[in-house]
Order: C-alpha cells, then sequence, then structure tokens
C-alpha cells in the first residue's frame, strides 16, 4: 500500500486513507494518478473551508468499499471514453468465439473410411486402378464424413497432406486450418464438382487444363474444393497418355 | 447517504454484488438528479462545492461523502451526461470541474418529469403534505 505521489502534501493519515481506496479500486495506473488527484483536491478544498481532517476522512467510509465504488465507475468511464477499444475487443472475443466453433468443426469428426494412417490412405489412392470415379470415392472418404452433407474433417486434411508428401504438418499449420477451411465445400459438392472435371478431362479441347488452373488460381476457391486437388495429377497423366496415344495412331494413319 | 466508517461492514473485503447493488441505489435514487439540477443552474461546479451545496441545499438529507460522490460523477460521466475539465485554481492548485451536456440537460429534463409524477402521488396518497408550488433552494 504505497500512498500515490499526489498525496505527498497531505498528512500521513489522510495519505493512508487515500492509497487504501485507491488499491481497493485497481485501477491503471493514469485512472490511479487522476482520481487520486481528485481525492486531494477534495480534501484541500475541505481544509480550506475549514473543516476538521478526521470530518472529511470520516466521509471516505470504508476504504475497501469505497475504492470497489470508485474502481467500478472509473472503469465503466474508460469503457465509455474509448468504445473503439471496446468495439475491438468485442470483435476479436467473437471472431475467437467462431474460430474456436470452426475449429471444432473440423476435429470433432472421422472421415468414412478409417486408414491406418494419413500416408496409408494417400498410398492407397495412388495406387487405385479402378475407374476416375471409384478412386475419387475413396479420396472422398478418406477425407470427408459419410453421406452427401458429408463434412471434411482434419484427419481428412492430414491425407491431403500425406498425398502432398507432409507427413507431420507443423502446430502452426494445424492451428491456422479453420482459417483456411471456414468454408469447405460438402461431400455431395466436392463430387458434383469433380464430375464436371471429370467430363472435361474426356473432352479433348484445352478446357480442362483451363478451368483447373482457374481454380487453383482462386484461393478461397481452391481451399473449398481442396479435395479435387487429389485426382487433377491423375485426370492431367490419363489425358496426356490418350493425347499421345491418339497422336502415335493418327501419325501411323498417315504414314503409307 | 453518507457511508461512516462506523456502519461499514466488519467483513474483510465488500463482495462483488453488495457493491453492485450500492451502485445501483446509488443511481437510482435522488442523487443524480440532485447533481444534475446543481450542475444546471451553476454552470460547472467542483467535487467538494458539490457536496457542501448538495448538504446546504437539501438541509443534510442529501449528504454525501466522498464514497458515494465521486462514483457518482464517475457514472454520470460514462453515461456522458456530465464532461469534466481539469482547471488551476488561482491559488495554483489543481481542481476537476463538471459541467452537464446537451445530454445531461435531456435526462435532467426527464428527472423532474419523473420527480414531479412521484411527488403529485405521494400527495394525492396523503404521503406529502401540500407544499407551495415553489420551493425556494438555497444558491
Amino acid at each position: 500500500m504505497k500512498p500515490p505521489p499526489e498525496t505527498a502534501a497531505l498528512p500521513r493519515r489522510a495519505r493512508e486513507r487515500i492509497a487504501a481506496s485507491l488499491d481497493a479500486a485497481r485501477l491503471r495506473r493514469a485512472d490511479r494518478e487522476e482520481v487520486a488527484a481528485e481525492l486531494v483536491a477534495h480534501i484541500d478544498d475541505g481544509l480550506e473551508c475549514g473543516r476538521d481532517l478526521e470530518d472529511i476522512l470520516r466521509d471516505f467510509g470504508e476504504a475497501r468499499e469505497t475504492g470497489a465504488l470508485i474502481g467500478r465507475s472509473v472503469r465503466r468511464r474508460r469503457r465509455a471514453r474509448f468504445p473503439a477499444l471496446r468495439a475491438a475487443k468485442t470483435f476479436t472475443l467473437a471472431i475467437a468465439v467462431v474460430y474456436v466453433g470452426l475449429f471444432a468443426r473440423l476435429h470433432a469428426r472421422a472421415p468414412e473410411r478409417q486408414w491406418k494412417s494419413p500416408a496409408a490412405a494417400a498410398a492407397a489412392w495412388r495406387a487405385a486402378h479402378e475407374s476416375e470415379r471409384a478412386a475419387f470415392e475413396t479420396v472422398l472418404a478418406s477425407m470427408y464424413t459419410e453421406g452427401e452433407d458429408g463434412r471434411l474433417t482434419a484427419a481428412g486434411l492430414r491425407a491431403f497432406q500425406a498425398f502432398q508428401g507432409k507427413n507431420a504438418p507443423s502446430l502452426w499449420s494445424i492451428a491456422l486450418e479453420p482459417a483456411y477451411f471456414p468454408n469447405p465445400a460438402r461431400r455431395g459438392e466436392a463430387r458434383r464438382e469433380f464430375e464436371r472435371f471429370l467430363r472435361l478431362a474426356e473432352d479433348p479441347g484445352p478446357a480442362f487444363e483451363t478451368e483447373r488452373d482457374a481454380l487453383l488460381a482462386d484461393g478461397r476457391r481452391a481451399l473449398r474444393f481442396v479435395a479435387l486437388q487429389i485426382p487433377f495429377e491423375r485426370l492431367a497423366a490419363t489425358r496426356t497418355a490418350i493425347r499421345s496415344r491418339s497422336h502415335s495412331h493418327s501419325n501411323s494413319r498417315r504414314t503409307p | 447517504m453518507r457511508r461512516s466508517e462506523e456502519d461499514a461492514p466488519s467483513a474483510d473485503g465488500p463482495p462483488d454484488r453488495r457493491v453492485a447493488r450500492a451502485e445501483r441505489e446509488l443511481m437510482r435514487g435522488a442523487g443524480p438528479a440532485a447533481v444534475l439540477a446543481l450542475l444546471a443552474r451553476r454552470g460547472e461546479m467542483y467535487g467538494y462545492e458539490l457536496v457542501a451545496a448538495l448538504s446546504a441545499g437539501s438541509d443534510g438529507a442529501l449528504d454525501m461523502g466522498q464514497a458515494t460522490l465521486y462514483p457518482l460523477l464517475y457514472n454520470l460521466e460514462a453515461k456522458g451526461l456530465l464532461k469534466a475539465t481539469w482547471r488551476e485554481t488561482p491559488a495554483g492548485r489543481r481542481r476537476k470541474y463538471y459541467a452537464l451536456t446537451a445530454k445531461g440537460r435531456r435526462r435532467l429534463d426527464a428527472h423532474r418529469r419523473e420527480w414531479r409524477a412521484v411527488t403529485r402521488a405521494l400527495t394525492r396518497l396523503g404521503v406529502l403534505e401540500r407544499v407551495p408550488a415553489r420551493v425556494p433552494i438555497a444558491p
């Protein structure tokens, strides 16, 4: 309980009483100094009017209760003086709540198909010899919960990372996932988008490459349909193979 | 309204709930209206001046100590009803002067309507005796 410097000119008993009230008020330094100066001025005014110090100090009441009352009202005044600060605090809190909700949404669910490890899921897809559709269903089962309305899962993102060769994502990347995937496509949406790309891939024109590059260039859409990035590689390879076959076939037909 | 050391609770620390209740009582009673009315009449006043004027103007009925006055003033300031300015006295001391804001004037008008209605009701009920329309108050 250190008496504030503003009270230096007052008698010891007054200094102690002000210090006790201010300690109970639990104020920031600037507010503490301002209230101390005002209480000192009050005592000085009383003494100037010829009142007895003990009489003035009696009006202080019980130090803890006085301090608590002053503390509450000064904090309220501070909030009113800095509405932007208050709005920023509320906004930050709201963002934090939403973020925790998004994090829980990613981590609270398991994908439809449980693999021994994310790497096993990625390897299984790479080794798949089924049709493109069947192979993509394996991708979806590794990343999404069941059903057309299935949601993207954190385990699914691990599988995606394993597919890209990242088997041990950093804590930072895991913590930031809710910000990158605030609104991922549902399983049905991802399947429909894949079907569209499959149709484009079957077309000999350049539409597949154009659409794929456009999706990858649009960061938000690329993250929303993150599962699509897995079959792109295979679809592109298939197209190259078909093109080279058709090219060599047409060449052989042209040769006399 | 004065909170003296003698009638202070003996508990180790005032629980938050009791302090919150004390604060509600502080803001609900006649104190805020009286402070606003004094400032409306005098323009601006400092803390001790307000305490003295309230005590003298109410025959001691609205006697306030620092424990009551300053939380009341800070709460009124937080609501935007008062604005405070630090100034130096001729003797070279610093004092904080309080004055009404436009919002404070509107709130005072509202207080006046409420108190008039309460006074009329209490008079009709016989709780109060009929008093002259304007009671002189010490400046």
